[in-house]
Order: C-alpha cells, then structure tokens, then sequence
C-alpha cells in the first residue's frame, strides 16, 4: 500500500449502479428535508425575533445546523448519483461521496454533543440558582 | 462500463488512502448511529411512562423510539460495513455495498417517516380547524 491516490480504474457494474442510484436518491431526498426545516427554521426564527430573543437564536441555530447537513448530504447525493451516470472516476466519486456523508454527521454528532454540555450545564446553572 | 469489470466486481483491493477515507467515515457513522440508539432507549423509555398519562403523547414518544432505534442499528451496521473495508481483505466491494444499502435505509425511514408525520399533523391541524 503506497498510500498514493490510485492509477486503477474500477467501474461499478449494473446492479451496483442501481443500488448507488437508490442511495442517491434518498440521500438527496433527506437532503432536501433538511433544507426545507432549514428554511422553516430561518422563517420562524426571524418571525420570533421581536417576541423571544433567545427563542429566535436558537432558531437561527439550528436552521443554520439543517442547512449545513442538508448541503452536505445533497453533495453526497450528487457524487453517488456522478457514480452512476459517469464512467472512469466512478471510485473518486464513490470517496467524495463517504467523505460528504462523513462531514453530515461529524457536525450532527459535535453539535449534539455541544447541546447536551450546553443542556447540562444550563441545568446545573438553574439548579444552583434555585438554592 | 466494461465486461471485466463486471466479471470481477469483487477483486478491487481499498489502498491506503481508501480506507483512511472509509475508516473516517465509519467513525463518525457509528457515533452518528450510537446517538440515534440512546436518543431511542431514552424515548422508549419516557413513552412507555407518558402513555399511562397522556396515551397519545407517550404512542408519539414510542413510534419515535422506534424510529430511532432502528435508524441508530442501520447507521451502526453502515459502520461495520465499512470498518470491514479497512480491516478485512478480499471483500472491499461486496462490504461498500452493504454500507451504500444501509445508508440508503437509514435515510429512506428518516425521509418516510417525515413526510408521513407532516402528513398527520396537517390532517391533525385540519381536523381541529374544521
């Protein structure tokens, strides 16, 4: 293993191709799902910004987290789908497309981790607070 | 496509830059699956008490219990699949596959289970509008 990029060419055959594009396609449909909650999230958290400050952050937040794991899985998508419609990079497509998935759920895990010290922490605040 | 590697589907060896990139994805897929899993223990958990107060409140927590369960497994088994390109020779291809069909799962249950939900919830809306 020389840890180069490889000169060998590998084209995935015509079942592999069908279930790539079957992987394409609901990886852009989550994709888009995610966007549209993005969408939904930047509307109310402006819609709230006059009412509840804190409310419309953590609004804004979070439409900016969809918005980042959205475009992420519709970049996978498009590399799962450039698999199977193109000949002759079918592997480089194939890494691309782990690496986006991968990048999708690097920010969900950190961000989930970061919410819950964020949540235990403002639980111990309050907590302390209330004695 | 070429005839030879149709033939051979299996034969294509992961180098090492290969499987860096899928042993990084396997990570975080499975961290990704772990979360899923305890956000599905810990609601399973919840709705099976909510559903002795409020029956339809705790059957939402317990449908996403499941939910999340088996999203959390099919993430989990992605990882696998793809930890055994990195650690495993001879079955690189036959293994990728296995992480591409259940990467496709894991977003087909999350996708459906999305569009049905906002299809009850509207259905919901509506119902108590008219």
């Amino acid at each position: 293993m020389s840890g180069e990029p490889s000169a060998r060419v590998y084209e995935f055959g015509a079942a592999e191709n069908v279930r790539i594009g079957q992987a394409a396609s609901w990886t852009r449909a989550a994709g888009i799902v995610d966007i549209v909650f993005a969408v939904l999230g930047l509307v109310g958290g402006i819609l709230s910004m006059k009412s509840s400050g804190a409310q419309a952050i953590g609004m804004l937040v979070g439409a900016a987290i969809y918005l980042a794991v959205g475009m992420s899985l519709l970049s996978a998508a498009g590399s799962f789908s450039a698999v199977v419609e193109t000949e002759g990079n079918d592997m480089p497509n194939m890494l691309t497309a782990l690496s986006k998935l991968k990048t999708a759920f690097k920010i969900q895990v950190i961000l989930v981790l970061v919410a819950v010290v964020l949540g235990l922490l403002a639980f111990f605040l309050l907590f302390a607070r209330a004695r | 496509m070429t005839d030879e590697a149709m033939s051979a589907p299996d034969e294509y060896e992961f180098e090492a830059f290969e499987d860096a990139v899928c042993g990084e994805t396997s990570k975080w897929t499975r961290l990704a699956g772990i979360i899923q899993f305890v956000v599905g223990v810990v609601l399973l958990f919840a709705g099976v008490f909510q559903v002795l107060s409020d029956f339809w409140k705790g059957a939402n927590s317990l449908v996403t219990a499941i939910v999340a369960l088996v999203v959390g497994t099919t993430l989990m088994s992605c990882a696998t699949a793809l930890k055994a390109i990195v650690t495993t020779e001879g079955n690189d291809i036959s293994n990728l596959m296995t992480a591409i069909d259940a990467i496709k799962k894991a977003f087909r249950i999350q996708v459906i289970v999305v569009v049905v939900s906002t299809a009850v919830g509207v259905v919901v809306y509506l119902a108590g509008v008219l």
